[in-house]
Parts: structure tokens; C-alpha cells; sequence
């Protein structure tokens, strides 16, 4: 099957011709080793069937970021039959700079020169014959938006498979020419496809390419220091960038046929005029003025209120509060809250006009426990063990991972459309500042805030960063910030334990985000130390989401966490049921939880938990088989705690949670330190399996991810640790003080190269000691 | 009367004078694309820095004899946003810093 592979900028309807390309063909995938979107599908419309293969949004091919790598080595290696190069036709200058070093390679290129009725809407247009003529290939216009002029993009595309071309390059026509010539015949002799190509970024000092031919490295920089040039000296790099960028300038954007200006005044100009017809005094000569000429267009004019210094941050709180409205607000106007009016109907209890998000939460959940209690009838006559395995192993633990996935659906279709619009870019320019310092970016803040609705979609938001470091640590920092399910937690203990205590609940709120602060800081200085990445984006014109790019991606991510929540999810939710409900001779105990193996478990590991005060005395595994039990999802824990009050407790069963919970808390005997600390453990230790599941596909299998493991278990332990022990004996603060105190030192004289850590300290001491023996 | 002339004569003479310096003053501090004000325009001279950095500035067509218009500063005051080549970038004030400007020819 011939391979068609599709490149362009971000922003240029890329993603939009792909779709209307390949239809429902098309499967996502990461490309090999990097978390870098792949996607390929079938065009079908031709002779035989075409694969389509969507590389990622780039500027340029250079060798700096995952994306442009993927791309070359995609380019160079798989050797599509063609390029096709969609070019967003409103901005020519700078797509057109990545189309020439398309050319320099010998695949074949076509150019769909997308986005042309928006520059006709504005009055211009491009003379399509001489941007052909001067590139040297063909050129479709074509509207990937209204699927116009596809279909002659594919033929002409297909008309190209097999063609002989030789790259050729802009160099060529300058002073570089001797020297690209000469290493161009270096490749040819070696018989290296796409010969031009490789030498122009041999000569670049591009670092991939200098690694492939070590052997001729000194050749080159002698050539190129015979051949400096006066302005740029030895910068290779910028003097080969300048020369594509004046080809464009000098060749190609006379291609674009302007409309003469058509600049109206601006409110003040106009009042200007009147005034002066009215006093019939001359029109004031300054209306020329750039001053009164309004030239700005729609998207500048959106940006004056969304960027601007003043609206800029209140407008991004108003956008993401209706976010958070519409998925989970109980009472969408406001009805109960302001006139009392009360809804019970069908699944709504007392309780205002639901949003979206939780209407179709409880109509999910109305489902799956009817669900539930059809398929618990069913088996009234199976074995109580088969009944339980599905109704409260398989099911309870499978549903309620899926009880989420309307408000984690609706989250990321917001995302989604804030993406399209161009919105996302600009709310990553207002929050940068405040973000760099922890060596995040303004691109981790929308994550990070959809953190306190559900880790999941926000997890998947990570993919918009770039860079690995700045990913990693938001997914880490992520799940600090209480999701949706955290809450139940905080506000079930509060109310058995404090009375019902809001300050518990806002504290721990609190406590996450204090801890994501001083977690990056102190990742920031050890091990994602270094250079922070470079923030040199685009701001795209702002435009309407597409429904139809909206549902794919949407459905996407959907499909991705259903899969997740019917293997990883269905398995371990039954593993921890078994766990639950077996004891070691593998009978099953039928809900009598005092005698199952993980009770077990628990009380054999409960002596790590001491230092945090909630695994000591007879009742201390309780507090762990909880936050274990929590992993399927985070509310769990409260499920599991009210479970063991009332069984614990010799409760009826119509005990309430609060009850059953204020009963185990009190038999227990823990101190407020210890519940406290219990509180930030389920906080800050691993999130539920779906969250991992989300970061493992955005950090892959590699070390970030057991990194991610690692760090959560870790500062879960330390900071609980801490709280308890301050909590119980004031002042061990001034250990930890002077600890935290020491260590910060360390580091930063470390880091300034003034101290250095033993390296394997302790292993020369114990050879030492072998030595001696 | 000859004394008033004289009088004004130099009183012009110290305001081109401190007009020539404030703009000598300016055009230096202009010379960095990092320390440009809201509406200032400039055209690329060097380009500076190393690594990603400068590489990305330079494939995203800040490159010798560009044109820059510098458009606004993030409410919190850094990243800033300049249009060229026909479409809006956003670059931090430390990226910007990389950037050297000549005086616009044509403004």
C-alpha cells in the first residue's frame, strides 16, 4: 500500500484535513519511544486504498524537539511515497519556511494550500500558478473545513507515487551552493537517500546528522570556515535559516495578491470626523494617522479583553468557572440556593437544577445500579461467592470507575474547545509567569486546576506540553490537587471525627497545593534540574471549534479510559475483592472482612504505618486496607470505613456512614494527629488506577513513570509522617526544621557546584569493612 | 530685543540637544527586543543565545531583517507578545533578550 505522509504546521488545518481524509479508518497510536501522538488511516476514494499518516505539528525539521525528530526520521527512514504539505495560506511566510526543507529531501511533495476563502474574505488572494512555478511542484487549494478540493489533492497526490525527484534547495542559487554540493556528492557516493538533505543539516551542525558521519566532521568545519561569511561569521545555523526566510520574502510572497487597504476608522476617528463637519472646519490631518485607522482583526479584537493586563486573569477564572459549573454543579442557576425550589424527580433528591455533568452522572448511575440489582436477582440462586464476585467485586468496583466518566467526558470536551478555539495557548501566556519559577510552564496550569475535578482528563491535558521535564512534573503535582472524589474523604472524616469541621476539608485542600509548591521546587533543584525549556510559541488566530474534530478527539480519550476500566481496573478491582473476601484457605467469608487475607496483609505491614499514627493497636490495618481499597477509586475509602464501623462496631445495619465512621474512629483510639495524617496520606499517596493508568500513557513505561510511582508513595509517607509527629509532640518541628533546613543547603550549594554528595558512600564503606574483616 | 533671540536661540539649542541625547539614550535601550514597549516596532538585527532557544527562534522566523511589532505584556508582566511575519508570537522577556534590534527603517 503506498504511504502518503501529511505535514504542516500546527495550526493549519492538519488535523482537520486528516479527519476529513480517512474518515473512521483512522486509529491513534504513539509513535516509537516518545509520547508524541501517531495517527494513520485510510484514504479510500482512489484506485486502491492510500495510508495516511498524520506526522505531528512542526515549524521546521530541526533536531531539538521529539516532534521534529519523529517527523525527520519518519520522513527519512519509512520513505513515504509523498509529502503532501498543507499550508495554512493566511500566514505563508513561516509554513512555507518548513515546505522548503520538505523539498530538499527526494520524496515527492504536493502543496494543499489550506485556509484560502479566509484570506478571500479579507480580499486577498494567491496566484496559485506562480507559487507552483517558483516551488517547482504542484499546488491544490482546497478547504479542509468544508472538505472542498480533497478529493483533486488526493489525485494529484496520487499522480506523484513513483516520480523521480531530485530535492532541491534554495541554497543552491547562493553563495553556499560549492559547499552543499560538495557534501551532497559525500551522501550520494554512500548511496544515502534524499543526499541534499543531509548535507544542508550536516552543515547546519545539526547534532543527529553530525553523529551519522563522525568520519568527515573535521572536513566539514574546515570547509566552513573557508567559507564565512562577513555578517554571520561561523552561525551556520541562523545564516542557512536567514537565506530560507529571504528566498520566502524575495520569491515567494509576491505569490500573495493584496486588496488595497480596507481600514475603517475606529470609534474615536469617526467622532473626529463629525466633529469637524458638524463645526465645518477641515477633516484634522491626523485621521491618517495610524492612530484612528483600525486594522485589527477579529482575534486581536477578542484579545484585547482576554490578554489584556487588567481582564486578562478575572476572564480566565470566569471561563474556568463555568467549566467547573456545567460539570459539576448540583444547582446550575442557582434556583435552590436563591428560592428554594426543589427538584425530585426520577433519580433527584432535593436539589436545584442539576448541570450537565451531574445529570448525566446520576442517570449513568441509575443505570448501572439497575444494572446491579437485575443481575444480583439473577443469581439469587448461584453461589453467594459468584454473586459477590459480580455484583461486589466486578461490578460495584468497574461501576464506580465508570460513575465518573460523564464528568471526565464533559471536562475534556470543555478542554477540548478551549484547545480548538486558540483559547488554550493564550491562557498558558497569562499564567506563565506565575508557573516558571517551579520550572513549570503556563501550559501546566490548565492540568493542574482540571486536577481538582478529576485527575484523569487532566492527566490526558498534559500531552499540550512539550517537554518532558515540564510534563512529568505536572502529572506528578497533578493528583495533589483534590479531585472530585477526594472530597467525599475529607468531608466524611470531618464530619465523624471534627464535628463536621469545614477547616479540615479546606486545609487539605490547602495541604495539596502546598505540597505540589514546594514538591516542584524541590524536583525543580534535584533530579529535573537544568535548563528550563524554551517558551517561544505561536498564538493562533482564534476560530470555532469543529464538532467533528471535537467528537473524534473526545471519543478518543473515551475509548481510552472505558478500555483501562474494563481490563486494568475490572482485574485489580477483583483482586482486592478476593483479597477482601477470602482468608488464607481460600473460603469465602461473606463479607466478614476481620478474617480475609487482606486483613492480614494489613496487619503485617501495619508497623510501617506507625510512624503516621494510623496503623498502630488492634484496629490499625482498618486505616490501610481503606486507603488500599482506594486505589479503585479514591471514594472508596469512605465506602470501606463505614463497611468496617458497622461491622467493627456491632452497628445496625441502618447506621448511618457518619455514625459507622465516628464508631471505628473512636474504637480505634486514634489520636486527631493520626486522622489528619490519614487524611494527607490518601491525598498525596497514589491516585486511583484509572489517574496511573492516565499517567503511565502520558509519561510511558520508562523511569518517569515508576519515578511518578515512587515519588507519590514517598513524600505521601513523609509528609503524613510529619504531621503526625508534629501534631503529637510539637516540637519535633525543629527537627524537621532544621532537617528541611540542612538538606535545602545541601542542595543548593550542590547545585552551585560547591559540595558534592558522596557517590556510593556507603558501598566503600562496606568494602572497607570487608577489607578490614 | 537681541538678548530675547539670544535668549531663545539657546533654550532650542539645549532642547534638540537633550532631545538628540534622550533619543541616543533610547535607541540603546531599544536595541534589545526584551526591553521594548507596548507598540514599538524594530527589524531583527542578531540573533543571539544558543541551543533550542535560538534555534526556535530562528525557524519561527525571527531572523535577520524581520520586522517585529511588539504587541503587550502578560497581565503578570512577563511573557510578551509581538507579531511578525504576519502572525502573533508569545516569548518570555529572557528569550526576548536574545533578540537584537536595529531601528525600524521604515516607521
Amino acid at each position: 500500500m503506498h504511504k502518503f505522509a501529511l505535514a504542516g504546521n500546527p495550526n493549519s488545518g492538519k488535523t482537520t484535513l486528516f479527519n476529513a481524509l480517512t474518515g473512521s479508518t483512522a486509529y491513534v497510536g504513539n509513535w516509537a519511544g516518545v509520547t508524541v501522538e501517531k495517527r494513520a488511516g485510510k484514504y479510500r476514494k482512489l484506485d486502491e486504498h492510500v495510508e495516511i499518516v498524520d506526522l505531528p505539528g512542526i515549524y521546521s525539521l530541526s533536531p531539538y524537539t521529539p516532534e521534529e525528530v519523529v517527523s525527520r526520521n519518519y520522513l527519512l527512514q519509512d520513505k513515504p511515497d509523498v509529502i503532501i504539505n498543507i499550508v495554512d495560506a493566511t500566514n505563508l511566510e513561516r509554513n512555507l519556511y518548513l515546505t522548503l526543507q520538505l523539498l530538499e529531501t527526494d520524496i515527492p511533495v504536493v502543496i494543499a494550500l489550506n485556509m484560502t476563502d479566509v484570506l478571500k474574505k479579507r480580499g486577498d488572494s494567491i496566484d496559485m500558478g506562480k507559487l507552483s512555478e517558483r516551488l517547482g511542484m504542484p499546488v491544490v487549494s482546497i478547504s479542509a473545513l468544508r472538505g472542498e478540493g480533497i478529493h483533486e489533492l488526493m489525485k494529484i497526490a496520487y499522480a506523484q507515487v513513483g516520480k523521480e525527484r531530485v530535492g532541491n534547495s534554495v541554497l543552491s542559487n547562493t553563495r553556499l551552493s560549492e559547499v552543499v554540493d560538495k557534501f551532497r556528492s559525500v551522501f550520494q557516493d554512500r548511496e544515502i537517500p534524499s543526499p541534499l538533505f543531509h548535507a544542508i543539516k550536516l552543515i547546519e551542525g545539526d547534532e543527529i546528522e553530525s553523529q551519522h558521519v563522525a568520519d568527515i566532521i573535521d572536513d566539514v568545519e574546515a570547509v566552513k570556515k573557508a567559507s564565512e561569511d562577513q555578517d554571520f561569521g561561523a552561525d551556520w545555523e541562523a545564516r542557512i535559516a536567514d537565506l530560507r526566510y529571504r528566498y520566502i520574502t524575495d520569491n515567494l510572497s509576491e505569490c500573495i495578491i493584496r486588496s488595497e487597504c480596507k481600514e475603517k476608522l475606529t470609534l474615536k476617528g469617526k467622532l473626529k470626523v463629525l466633529k469637524a463637519k458638524i463645526t465645518r472646519s477641515p477633516i484634522p490631518s491626523d485621521i491618517d494617522n495610524y492612530k484612528y485607522r483600525d486594522n485589527l482583526t477579529v482575534s486581536d479584537k477578542i484579545d484585547r479583553v482576554m490578554t489584556s493586563r487588567v481582564l486578562g486573569i478575572p476572564m480566565f477564572f470566569v471561563i474556568m468557572f463555568f467549566v467547573f459549573h456545567f460539570t459539576f454543579s448540583e444547582d446550575l442557576f442557582y434556583m435552590k440556593a436563591l428560592y428554594g425550589v426543589n427538584i425530585n424527580w426520577w433519580v433527584f433528591e432535593d436539589c436545584g437544577i442539576p448541570s450537565l455533568g451531574v445529570f448525566l452522572q446520576s442517570a449513568l448511575g441509575w443505570c448501572t445500579d439497575s444494572l446491579t440489582a437485575v443481575v444480583s436477582d439473577a443469581l439469587s440462586s448461584a453461589a453467594p461467592w459468584v454473586r459477590s464476585l459480580i455484583c461486589d467485586g466486578l461490578f460495584s468496583g468497574v461501576f464506580s470507575v465508570l460513575s465518573f466518566l460523564p464528568q471526565i467526558a464533559l471536562l475534556f470536551v470543555f478542554l477540548s474547545i478551549l484547545e480548538d478555539s486558540g483559547y488554550m495557548a493564550r491562557a498558558a501566556f497569562i499564567m506563565d509567569r506565575a508557573f516558571r519559577k517551579f520550572g513549570l510552564s503556563g501550559k501546566s496550569f490548565m492540568p493542574l486546576l482540571m486536577g481538582f475535578g478529576c485527575s484523569v482528563p487532566a492527566m490526558m491535558a498534559t500531552r499540550t506540553l512539550e517537554h518532558d521535564k515540564e510534563r512529568a512534573m505536572t502529572v506528578y503535582m497533578t493528583p495533589w490537587f483534590s479531585c472530585s472524589a477526594k472530597m467525599p474523604i475529607y468531608s466524611a472524616i470531618a464530619a465523624a471525627v471534627f464535628g463536621g469541621n469545614d477547616l479540615a476539608v479546606y486545609g487539605m485542600y490547602v495541604l495539596g497545593i502546598v505540597c505540589a509548591v514546594l514538591g516542584s521546587l524541590l524536583l525543580r533543584h534535584t533530579a529535573f534540574k537544568g535548563e528550563t525549556a524554551p517558551f517561544i510559541m505561536e498564538l493562533p488566530n482564534y476560530h470555532l471549534p469543529q464538532l467533528r474534530s471535537l467528537t473524534i478527539h473526545v471519543w478518543d480519550k473515551v475509548k481510552e479510559f472505558i478500555i483501562r476500566a474494563g481490563t486494568i481496573i475490572a482485574a485489580s478491582a477483583i483482586v482486592i475483592w478476593f483479597l477482601s473476601n477470602f482468608d488464607w484457605s481460600y473460603t469465602y467469608l461473606a463479607g466478614n472482612i476481620e478474617q480475609s487475607i487482606l486483613h492480614d496483609i494489613g496487619s503485617i505491614v501495619s508497623w510501617i504505618f506507625y510512624p503516621l499514627g494510623f496503623g498502630i493497636g488492634k484496629y490499625g490495618w482498618v486505616f490501610i486496607v481503606a486507603a488500599f481499597t482506594g486505589l479503585i477509586a479514591k471514594e472508596e475509602v469512605v465506602a470501606t470505613l463505614a463497611v468496617l464501623g458497622t461491622a467493627i462496631g456491632n452497628l445496625s445495619a441502618t447506621a448511618g456512614e457518619e455514625e459507622a465512621i465516628a464508631t471505628l474512629f473512636q474504637i480505634a483510639g486514634i489520636s486527631d494527629a493520626a486522622v489528619v495524617a490519614f487524611m494527607a496520606f490518601n491525598l498525596l499517596a497514589i491516585p486511583c488506577f484509572a489517574a496511573v493508568g492516565a499517567a503511565r500513557n502520558e509519561l510511558g513505561k520508562g523511569k518517569l513513570f515508576k519515578g511518578a510511582i515512587a515519588w507519590w508513595v514517598l513524600s505521601a509517607y513523609t509528609v503524613s509522617m510529619i504531621i503526625f509527629l508534629i501534631g503529637s509532640w510539637w516540637w519535633t518541628c525543629f527537627i524537621f526544621l532544621a532537617v528541611v533546613a540542612v538538606a535545602a543547603t545541601l542542595i543548593v550549594l550542590h547545585n552551585k557546584g560547591k559540595f558534592n554528595f558522596p557517590s556510593g558512600g556507603i558501598k566503600r564503606l562496606l568494602r572497607r569493612n570487608k577489607e578490614k574483616a | 530685543m537681541y538678548n530675547i533671540n539670544i535668549y531663545l536661540y539657546t533654550e532650542t539649542a539645549v532642547i534638540a540637544q537633550l532631545q538628540y541625547f534622550g533619543r541616543g539614550q533610547r535607541e540603546y535601550m531599544d536595541r534589545i527586543l526584551g526591553k521594548y514597549r507596548s507598540g514599538e516596532s524594530g527589524v531583527v538585527k542578531q540573533v543571539s543565545g544558543v541551543g533550542a532557544v535560538r534555534r526556535r527562534l530562528l525557524d519561527m522566523g525571527v531572523t535577520p531583517g524581520a520586522r517585529i511589532i511588539m504587541r503587550k505584556v502578560a497581565p503578570l508582566g512577563d511573557p510578551m507578545e509581538v507579531t511578525l511575519r504576519g502572525y502573533e508570537l508569545t516569548l518570555r522577556k529572557a528569550e526576548a533578550d536574545c533578540v537584537i534590534m536595529k531601528e525600524d527603517d521604515n516607521a
